[in-house]
């Protein structure tokens, strides 16, 4: 296996008397695209802080390109780019002055810092306005201008906690396919977020965490094949006379009509047929099949099933 | 400071260990762009406004004061002697008195606990900086905002004390170096001053309670002396413009300072450790301080 890009080892945060973080060891591997996924409370962000050496490890270690984050911040920061859950700036700067700012702090001469301000400025969308004070920006303008200065510095580890929060539909779609093009540079990206379609769609590696445990981890591929969905939705020109033919159907356990889309239930053990039946009524009945696909993304049957499992092994 | 290193004749590696130590220190170009940035931000604050309106003051009432002032005797030697004397007692009674040192160490407590409150500490950590390039840019920048301020006083003061009692041309030049140890010896004050307030500022996250405790650390010597039932003159010297003037002997030498027992190098020793020790606990601190 390829040297991973961070590597936790028994990596546990506690405060007080709880755990946030318990003895997590996963390898995030290098050049790839990584999901850190979990409920809300689950460790993620606490996890994230201590790759970036915002907080030390209770117990066991973290180590970023082989470096020591808590040790060596400075160091691991010339090659990591990290964007908190909630970035924040200086509002009386203007936008163009922070990221100049920030790039000197990052080594660049005066003239550099600000042409790479201007061109990340640019390349999220708010090079019109740079000469913006940052206290008069929306959020999503501000979580752009978060995102602009986490890859100001050309960091070739980024780690970015819900890097589309805040964000209208559009600007979700501009910051992902960012996140794309910088996935095609061979940048090692590790997104933390709650949004299951988004990370399936752009991560290669994923890791579930839940109350601080790591549930699941492994290659996206290798997780989601297999994984079906037994709940559906269909669409048809004739939502009613398709919904009474698949009620009829032995294995079908639900079946109804909501806001003209037909849901089903079915038996894990009869998906195989129900995917040969639908098209077949379709055909025979006459009726026009306009649409038939699982309520969830594999990756959400994933999580369901782990989250739940774990919910059942401490009833 | 990479620069600087490169005209040496170093390998790769020495050069990098050389800047990683400088760096480690807090001795780098990135400490003096933290420094412009805050000496930056406080110049245009209004709080910043409010100590040179403070400053300012007492020299405006020295101005008033000597226009209409009878002078009856006016030569070198008594202008000299008018002039360190209202210095030293602008530096006791005004600048340094307990409503200065309140001005500077309330302005300087938010420091680090300022971007702690404001969360954007975050910004700075996610830059390749070490915490004492942080501390040293910091306290660099705030240093020079005061000691600018309270040093163009100082120096005015003097002139306007020596002119108006009727210093010539010859003893003004003479008295030039004099004048840069005045001005050596404010800045230590307010370095000491500051590096103590950044110390708080570090250790409590909390701009009020920082500069609550740095005012009683320096205000609460002489009541802590009284309390633990010490002389006056030990009491005396719990109090940092003590060794200001201390240290000013060799600068003061028209004046009697009988109480100053020490060798005046002496002072200045102890005025250049305080502010080395409190940046010293400060990174220390810092390092050790987890940013959730």
């Amino acid at each position: 296996m390829p040297e991973p890009a961070i590597r936790t080892r028994d990596l546990t945060k506690r405060y007080s008397q709880v755990t946030v973080v318990y003895h997590l060891t996963m390898d995030i591997p290098k050049g790839k695209v990584s999901g850190l996924l979990g409920p809300n409370g689950a460790g993620k962000s606490t996890t994230i802080k201590m790759m970036t050496g915002r907080i030390r490890p209770t117990f066991g270690n973290v180590e970023v390109d082989g470096l020591n984050p808590w040790k060596q911040r400075h160091k691991v920061m010339e090659t990591l780019g990290y964007l908190p859950e909630r970035p924040t700036h200086y509002p009386d700067m203007t936008a163009i002055r922070f990221l100049t700012y920030m790039g000197r702090l990052a080594g660049m001469s005066r003239s550099d810092a600000r042409k790479r301000a201007r061109e990340v400025l640019h390349l999220v969308g708010l090079g019109r306005i740079e000469a913006r004070k940052i206290g008069q920006m929306s959020a999503g303008q501000k979580q752009r201008l978060g995102f602009a200065n986490t890859i100001l510095h050309e960091p070739e580890i980024l780690i970015l906690d819900e890097p589309t929060a805040n964000l209208d539909p559009a600007g979700r779609i501009y910051v992902m396919r960012l996140i794309e093009q910088l996935a095609a540079e061979g940048k090692t990206i590790v997104i933390s977020s709650h949004i299951l379609p988004e990370i399936e769609r752009i991560c290669n590696w994923v890791a579930i965490i839940s109350e601080g445990n790591l549930l699941v981890s492994g290659n996206m591929g290798a997780l989601i094949k297999n994984k079906f969905d037994n709940h559906y939705v269909v669409q048809t020109n004739d939502q009613e006379r398709f919904l009474q033919l698949v009620r009829d159907l032995s294995y079908v356990g639900e079946a109804y009509l909501e806001e003209g889309l037909v849901y089903l239930c079915v038996d894990f053990d009869h998906l195989f047929e129900l995917w040969d039946d639908i098209p077949r009524i379709a055909t025979e009945s006459k009726i026009r099949l306009q649409s038939f696909r699982p309520l969830r993304d594999p990756l959400e049957t994933v999580f369901i099933d782990v989250i739940g499992q774990k919910g059942r092994e401490e009833v | 400071m990479t620069t600087i290193i490169g005209v040496f004749p170093l390998s790769a590696e020495k050069k990098a260990m050389v800047s990683s130590t400088f760096r480690a220190v807090g001795i780098s170009g990135r400490a003096l762009v933290i420094s412009i940035e805050t000496l930056r931000n406080m110049v245009t604050s209004r709080k910043f406004m409010l100590a040179v309106l403070y400053f300012a003051f007492s020299l405006i009432v020295d101005a008033f004061t000597l226009s209409n002032q009878l002078i009856l005797e006016k030569n070198d030697a008594f202008a000299m002697f008018k002039a360190q004397q209202l210095i030293q007692e602008r530096l006791e009674t005004y600048w340094f008195s307990t409503l200065g040192l309140l001005v500077i160490l309330v302005l300087s407590a938010d420091l680090v606990s300022g971007e702690v409150e404001r969360d954007t500490l975050h910004a700075l950590y996610g830059k390749p900086i070490t915490v004492a390039e942080i501390i040293i840019g910091k306290f660099l920048g705030t240093v020079l905002a005061f000691g600018s301020v309270i040093n163009v006083i100082l120096v005015s003061t003097f002139y306007l004390q020596a002119t108006t009692f009727g210093a010539s041309k010859n003893a003004l030049y003479n008295t030039v170096d004099e004048v840069l140890y005045f001005i050596f010896i404010a800045f230590l004050v307010v370095a000491g001053l500051v590096s103590l307030s950044l110390f708080f500022s570090v250790i409590t996250s909390k701009t009020l309670q920082s500069a609550l405790l740095s005012f009683v650390a320096v205000i609460g010597g002489p009541f802590i002396g009284l309390l633990l039932g010490l002389s006056p003159k030990a009491i005396e010297k719990t109090n940092i413009v003590y060794y200001a003037i201390g240290a000013l002997k060799p600068a003061f030498f028209n004046l009697e300072l009988a109480t100053y027992t020490w060798k005046w190098y002496t002072f200045l020793i102890v005025l250049i450790c305080i502010p080395l020790f409190f940046l010293l606990a400060s990174t220390l601190a810092l390092k050790q301080k987890e940013i959730p």
